[in-house]
């Protein structure tokens, strides 16, 4: 079914993320689909290339999902990849989709896990109230689209 | 399927460039990397084995002006093509919204092509996808090359379902046709949107058939 994002949604969600960065000291939460498409995010500090961040963390985050089928698990809840300087923290949501948070040496993985965690159980909420508000997306968006049905969806750049 | 971001104003559509091994889906993105105009464009991600090959995928998001007040998203994948990295091509067709699909039109590529095909079309089923009611289009590429198979004997091999679908003659290391494959594909996927939304009546032909050369 075509997903919706609506203002009010975004709002509750950015609210959510908001107190998640501050108690866990992160750098940056993001809320993406399976697809890897950006659906909410809260950042301390703008982070360069964010939706090749979000496709390529979704990627690796089911591709572990199917690892974890192979030795017998029905997925994994949560992955981190630790660095030196700067680490990440994947947790899976409730329909098929994933929070991504990035994290300095100022945290810990504790710490993300457990504010990261309240938050994901809250996000979860908002989903599935939105989803059962969402039964016609279709309607709310009905006379919005206009395409311009001659023009090239790209165009080349100037020589 | 699509998404809609009401707060950003942003649809976001994934189209994945499908086909068997060395047959240019990853070239074809480095070319609209290079080509289309840089406000339309992110970075091109690419992970690749050590000889080129792709391991995991290639991602390129586009953003488009088409629809007044919101912003199209295209975000631009291709699949590893050698055999072993099926269950990849799996993970990388979830929620898909428009197929390339990349023929290799030398004469002894046409077992993998029609191999390639097959597998796209089980791979789509294993996810309750079909190719009847997915946006995609045939790229016939490597047109330059002097042992290619005729045009009208790919399109028998590979264009013979219920509904007959766009073809394209590509040259993709030279860029030719590559520009036209996505933005038809990006009209296909718009148009189905709009469609099955219930949006407005598409003005796109069902068959649209395009050669370059």
């Amino acid at each position: 079914m075509l997903f919706t994002m609506t203002s009010q949604l975004s709002a509750k969600l950015e609210c959510v993320l908001k107190i998640a960065v501050q108690r866990a000291e992160a750098k940056a939460i993001y809320i993406s689909d399976r697809g890897g498409n950006i659906l909410a995010v809260h950042t301390l500090k703008a982070i360069p290339m964010e939706d090749n961040l979000s496709a390529l963390a979704a990627g690796s985050f089911f591709a572990t999902q199917e690892l974890a089928k192979m030795i017998g698990e029905g997925g994994f809840q949560c992955v981190f990849h630790q660095g030196t300087n700067s680490s990440m923290y994947m947790q899976n949501l409730s329909n098929d989709m994933l929070m991504l948070v990035v994290f300095g040496a100022e945290s810990n993985p504790g710490l993300i896990r457990l504010y990261c965690g309240q938050a994901a159980r809250k996000v979860d909420g908002l989903f599935a109230a939105a989803e059962a508000e969402n039964t016609n997306p279709s309607a709310q968006f009905g006379s919005m689209f206009e395409i311009d049905d001659r023009a090239q969806p790209f165009t080349r750049s100037s020589p | 399927m699509g998404f809609i971001n009401f707060e950003r104003k942003e649809i976001a559509f994934k189209v994945v460039y499908y086909g068997p091994a060395l047959c240019g889906k990853t070239t074809n993105l480095e070319q609209i990397h290079t080509a289309v105009n840089p406000g339309a464009r992110g970075e091109l991600t690419m992970l690749s084995t050590q000889q080129d090959r792709t391991l995991f995928f290639d991602f390129l998001p586009l953003k488009s002006d088409v629809i007044k007040g919101f912003v199209p998203k295209f975000q631009l994948y291709t699949v590893p093509g050698q055999a072993i990295y099926n269950e990849t091509r799996k993970l990388v067709l979830r929620n898909v919204d428009g197929v390339v699909f990349v023929a290799d039109s030398q004469w002894d590529k046409m077992e993998e092509n029609v191999e390639s095909f097959a597998n796209l079309e089980r791979n789509l089923n294993l996810q309750n996808l079909s190719l009847d009611r997915m946006p995609y289009l045939l790229q016939f590429n490597k047109r330059d090359l002097p042992n290619v198979a005729p045009v009208h004997y790919m399109d028998f091999l590979l264009n013979q379902r219920t509904t007959r679908v766009p073809t394209l003659e590509a040259v993709a290391f030279e860029g030719s046709g590559v520009f036209e494959t996505l933005n038809i594909i990006s009209k296909l996927v718009l148009s189905n949107f709009m469609k099955q939304n219930n949006l407005a009546a598409s003005s796109m032909p069902d068959e649209v058939c395009v050669s370059e050369r």
